[in-house]
């Protein structure tokens, strides 16, 4: 007779010659607690499956929203305390810088991945695109997360003097949260891989790179303010 | 109250677990706020008695002040950088873990009152006669402040530091909270200054106009300590 983990210490089965141990491991306690904590809207999210089409559609939003904050935010809060010096004014321009960022993200680590998958599948490391392009709304959404949670530090840089420096703290901020965004994603992507080569390494390694550069490259295209 | 107070400073184990599991939150919450409110309060007026009664008043009010804006501005950078960091905490156990780990601090800056205060009389060397603040002894007064502010900060990591999942991105993760707390408090303190006020003035006013950002008067400070100073204070009336 064995003893669930459940069982009270102070049951028949405790006590009968052949019951395991009443306390449980502290690795099983740990796991116990961790297991009745609440979990959170973001790892919800993130933990979806792939084939969750209003977790992948939620995603996406959070990200775009993020993004648009990030991108359209500081440029407000500029204009409202009256230190716009180099940022476009009028309705026009803050639609522009709020739309052009989460486009830019979009479109910085979609347009080459197709590439990637064709140099994968070259070497006999066939990726599941359906796999990659979660791996992607999963980057593309802790992008939006970060950027959302730098635009109020960057609304009060701008609310209290900053000036135009809140601009290149927007520019900074989009980087590093990106830059951390494509680290996660380079190791999901490789997760992806069934066979999981070393030149197959290399070679996420060679597309993160190029992935930096067309970030700078449609960051610069597509955003008013620079 | 007294329990929480009492787990808040001795069990960061605890403390960080009861957020972690949202057990009884609003009591703990609370108490956090209320210890940060009366630690930094207390500091606040500690720091301004330094030079007169009304200066103390200002930083009771404005130390405190710091604190709760700082938390509101940086939440959800902390939740950002939490959940991509894969700590599956909700707004509402951060934020709990948050206050309880500033209540920790406020706690430290409680405790270290007593030295604060006595500090200008030691540097100054008149225990028994009250003088001004002279402008050598304020400026040691200030970077002492700053001492225990970054000592009751390491206080403030043990709970934070035990209230995340333990991955290899648990130190990364700390480090970032840090540097967003660093950023985003000294612009708010930067902002609601003086706290104490400059020996040479006659009037401290109860807040100073917006003059960039605090980096930027890191980087003045640390050319006037090494004895460069600007003709122009204010950069931006210059241009």
């Amino acid at each position: 007779m064995t003893m669930s983990m459940s069982e009270p210490t102070g049951s028949p089965a405790a006590f009968s010659g052949d019951a395991e141990p009443s306390a449980p491991l502290p690795e099983v306690r740990a796991i116990d607690s961790r297991a009745t904590e609440p979990q959170s809207e973001a790892e919800r999210l993130l933990a979806a499956p792939a084939n969750d089409r209003r977790a992948l559609a939620r995603r996406l939003l959070w990200g775009f929203a993020g993004l648009s904050a990030l991108g359209a935010g500081p440029q407000l809060a500029l204009s409202l305390v009256g230190a716009a010096s180099s940022a476009k004014h009028g309705p026009l321009g803050f639609i522009e810088s709020g739309v052009g960022l989460p486009f830019a993200a979009a479109l910085t680590v979609t347009l080459p991945l197709p590439g990637l998958l064709i140099l994968l599948g070259m070497q006999g490391d066939r990726a599941d695109p359906r796999a990659c392009l979660h791996a992607l709304s999963r980057a593309y959404y802790r992008l939006g997360l970060v950027a959302l949670g730098l635009t109020p530090i960057l609304l009060l840089y701008a609310a209290t003097g900053a000036r135009d420096g809140v601009l290149v703290g927007a520019v900074l901020g989009y980087f590093l949260a990106g830059g951390l965004a494509l680290a996660l994603l380079l190791g999901d992507l490789y997760r992806c891989l069934p066979r999981a080569r070393g030149a197959s390494r290399l070679l996420l390694f060679g597309w993160g790179c190029f992935v930096c550069l067309l970030s700078l490259y449609f960051f610069v295209k597509l955003q008013p303010f620079v | 109250m007294f329990d929480t107070i009492t787990m808040i400073s001795s069990d960061p184990g605890a403390t960080a677990t009861r957020c972690r599991q949202e057990d009884r939150l609003f009591p703990l919450v609370k108490t956090s706020l209320l210890v940060m409110l009366g630690g930094t309060g207390a500091f606040g007026v500690v720091l301004g008695g330094t030079r007169d009664h009304a200066q103390a008043f200002a930083s009771l009010v404005k130390l405190p002040l710091v604190w709760v804006l700082t938390l509101a501005v940086a939440a959800p950078a902390f939740y950002a950088i939490a959940a991509v960091l894969g700590q599956p905490l909700r707004l509402r156990a951060l934020l709990a873990l948050t206050l309880a780990a500033m209540a920790r601090a406020s706690l430290v800056l409680f405790a270290l009152l007593p030295v604060l205060a006595l500090l200008p009389d030691i540097l100054s060397g008149s225990f028994l006669e009250s003088s001004a603040l002279a402008p050598d002894v304020y400026h040691k007064v200030t970077l002492f402040a700053a001492f225990i502010f970054a000592a009751s900060g390491l206080a403030a990591l043990g709970v934070l530091l035990r209230g995340f999942k333990k991955t290899h991105t648990t130190w990364p993760l700390l480090a970032m909270f840090s540097i967003t707390f660093f950023f985003v408090a000294g612009q708010t303190a930067w902002s609601l200054r003086p706290f104490v006020g400059r020996p040479a003035q006659k009037e401290v006013p109860l807040l100073r106009a917006p003059e960039g950002t605090f980096l930027e008067a890191v980087i003045t400070g640390y050319d006037s300590a090494r004895g460069h100073y600007d003709d122009c204070y204010d950069a931006h009336d210059c241009e």
